[in-house]
């Protein structure tokens, strides 16, 4: 079985092999529930009072090192809902892509499921956990961390679910990601049905956002594709992703360094 | 429901007032979708749906809604939630490929109860579905519907994509 080249033939082999179809009622469902966790979870008391504490946050990191921490007023965060296309596309990644169980020769459902099992309409609202995003960007290295961990804080005193996660990519993509758990009740037919879903906060640096945003659509064209390149990006200095992918790298060992020479300005050496 | 054959704001504040539509917010935002839906319809409107829910802690939530017109659907999908309402249209008059109709304590000879349930799909002969849910005494409203506008508008065609 050879693997789909594109999300869409994905879609059509998937149809074809498997029974929990891809088709007009799975798309309906993610786009009620994608509205519906982006509506919730905006109006959530944890949301809301997450924005009142990006203040105090920010102006006790003023206070501490004389920097603004956040590059935007906490009021223009805004949480956004992945595309549908875009969304089977990181499906396809994940299910044939990313799939190192995948064999052409000897192909069988059981035995080329990926590893953590096949991404499904059934499940994978609990398996991808960027259906909701937004972005928060801070001015310096050390916003990341400390607004990590305050979020952290934030949510598990509202009885969230959280999970952390530094994102460090080979292809110089640096931020950190907090996935926020909840449980939100979906009517599906007669039923109201519990399902767990996540929101995804990236954290990342104004430097990093920018390198992101010009990257972006790069690398939403190279998702599309099945086939790699025959040699390493980082020895094809010809190639796309040689110089936006080293930048990305650059910048974040120099905000590091910033930091550094940030740090041995401060009057008591605060770190 | 509908006076003199045409939907006006009345009808509806009086249909959202029997639904227990209470907060502002949704009623404005029903509003803004009828004043778009009239000039969107070919034809007048005569008919509105809002389908609702009642989630485990008892808190009614509503979620899409349909206005009719003797030959169209315009379909507003979680109306309340998004930021700007999307309007969808298709033309529903012997358009239709296959019907589901699910009920859970209703009795269709009789007025439902707080309790009824009623789930009905449609899907038109191109890509365009309805999947509405309906409980209490909002049943009845959309059994009104698939009895008025959906169960004699099935024909003979070619399936799309069904699934």
């Amino acid at each position: 079985m050879e693997k789909p080249e594109n999300w869409r033939k994905y879609i059509i082999w998937w149809n074809e092999n498997f029974d929990d179809q891809i088709g007009l009622v799975a798309r309906k469902l993610y786009s009620d529930i994608s509205t519906k966790v982006k509506y919730r979870f905006e109006h959530s008391d944890e949301f809301m009072t997450l924005i009142h504490q990006l203040h105090n946050y920010g102006a006790e990191y003023k206070r501490n090192f004389g920097y603004d921490l956040l590059m935007k007023s906490p009021e223009e965060i805004n949480l956004s809902i992945k595309e549908w296309e875009r969304f089977i596309l990181k499906v396809w990644r994940k299910n044939v892509v990313q799939n190192t169980n995948w064999n052409n020769e000897n192909w069988d459902k059981e035995i080329c499921k990926p590893n953590g099992g096949w991404i499904t309409p059934s499940n994978w609202f609990e398996k991808i956990h960027d259906i909701v995003r937004t972005r928060i960007v801070v001015k310096y290295f050390d916003g990341v961390e400390l607004l990590l961990n305050k979020m952290c804080d934030h949510f598990l005193s509202h009885s969230c679910q959280i999970d952390p996660d530094w994102e460090a990519r080979e292809e110089g993509y640096y931020a950190a990601h907090l996935n926020v758990t909840r449980e939100y009740e979906i009517p599906i037919g007669l039923e109201i049905q519990k399902r767990k879903v996540s929101i995804e906060i990236q954290l990342t640096t104004q430097m990093k956002d920018v390198i992101t945003d010009l990257t972006h659509k790069y690398y939403e064209r190279k998702r599309e594709t099945l086939t790699q390149p025959d040699i390493k990006w980082q020895w094809d200095y010809n190639s796309d992703e040689f110089s936006p992918n080293f930048i990305g790298h650059i910048l974040h060992y120099i905000e590091g360094e910033l930091m550094q020479i940030r740090n041995r300005e401060q009057p008591d050496g605060k770190k | 429901m509908v006076k003199n054959n045409v939907l006006t704001w009345d009808n509806i504040a009086n249909y959202l007032e029997s639904i227990r539509m209470v907060s502002d917010v949704d009623i404005n935002r029903v509003r803004e979708i009828f004043s778009q839906g009239k000039v969107i319809c070919p034809e007048e409107l005569k008919f509105i749906f809002v389908s609702n829910y009642k989630e485990s802690d008892g808190k009614e939530q509503f979620k899409d809604l349909w206005l009719f017109s003797d030959n169209y659907v315009i379909e507003a999908l979680n109306f309340s939630a998004l930021e700007n309402a999307k309007l969808e249209m298709t033309i529903f008059n012997k358009n239709l490929l296959s019907i589901s109709v699910e009920a859970e304590n209703y009795d269709f000879s009789r007025k439902a109860k707080d309790e009824s349930k009623l789930h009905i799909v449609f899907y038109t002969l191109g890509i365009f579905s309805c999947d509405q849910i309906a409980y209490g005494v909002n049943c009845d409203t959309l059994m009104l519907i698939f009895k008025k506008y959906i169960k004699y508008n099935l024909v003979r065609g070619q399936s799309s994509a069904l699934v």
